[in-house]
């Protein structure tokens, strides 16, 4: 995660010197008032906005990676959207609902299998199969 | 991801624009031959250097933490991470 922050620290670092470009030929005076600006004041305005931009950029592109990024960690909350499908359940917890469907189909047959037995025996004069299980 | 893609290359391209504001004086003419440096060619030679400085260490450090990152969830989660390949810009 701090490759994010070493790519904040490089677009304020842009944002602050893009900044002062545009402000240095005003500020230490090599652009008189009220003149056309001279080469260098030309050179600085330009490539100080264009450093700013990239300097926005810089800090907006890893300012993002690290949202997402915590955002897939769970440190900060998903983003709610209006009106979402609901999310289709996750393979494993489909899978354990038709494991838990089969078992419960598996037991009514098992006491159906049993209630049948119980009635032939009780026509055949036998002990049931829980009088069995139970003795 | 496309957002921390795009920082890295606005990162470039801010080394690129600090390299080229180091050089402008000469290039553009404006520091005479042989004569000392003007306050302008003195500015842009500390404000280009510095920035470009900032912004290849930023880039290097940047790029190191994230291919250890990845080195870090293909050693934890096995092949997975390290078949993504670029998963981490």
């Amino acid at each position: 995660m701090s490759r994010f922050f070493a790519g904040i620290l490089t677009g304020i670092a842009g944002l602050m010197g893009g900044g002062w470009l545009i402000a240095a030929p005003f500020a230490p005076g090599f652009q008189r008032s009220n003149t056309a600006w001279i080469d260098a004041t030309k050179v600085d305005m330009f490539t100080g906005a264009g450093i700013m931009a990239l300097g926005l950029l810089t800090l907006v592109g890893f300012a993002a990676g690290l949202v997402a990024t915590l955002r897939a960690e769970g440190a900060l909350a998903q983003r709610q959207r209006g009106h979402a499908e609901p999310e289709e359940p996750p393979e494993e917890t489909r899978a354990s609902v038709e494991l838990q469907s089969l078992v419960a189909r598996l037991a009514l047959a098992l006491e159906d299998h049993e209630r049948q037995q119980d009635g032939d025996a009780r026509t055949a004069g036998q002990p049931s199969a829980q009088a069995r299980r139970a003795g | 991801m496309r957002a921390t893609r795009m920082g890295f290359i606005a990162a470039c391209l801010m080394a690129l624009a600090a390299a080229w504001l180091f050089f402008a004086p000469f290039i553009v003419g404006y520091q005479p031959r042989g004569a000392h440096w003007v306050t302008a060619t003195r500015n842009d030679l500390a404000v280009g250097g510095a920035l470009a400085v900032t912004a290849v260490i930023g880039l290097t450090t940047a790029a190191m933490l994230t291919v250890r990152e990845l080195h870090y969830h293909a050693r934890t989660h096995g092949d997975h991470f390290a078949d993504q390949g670029s998963g981490g810009f």
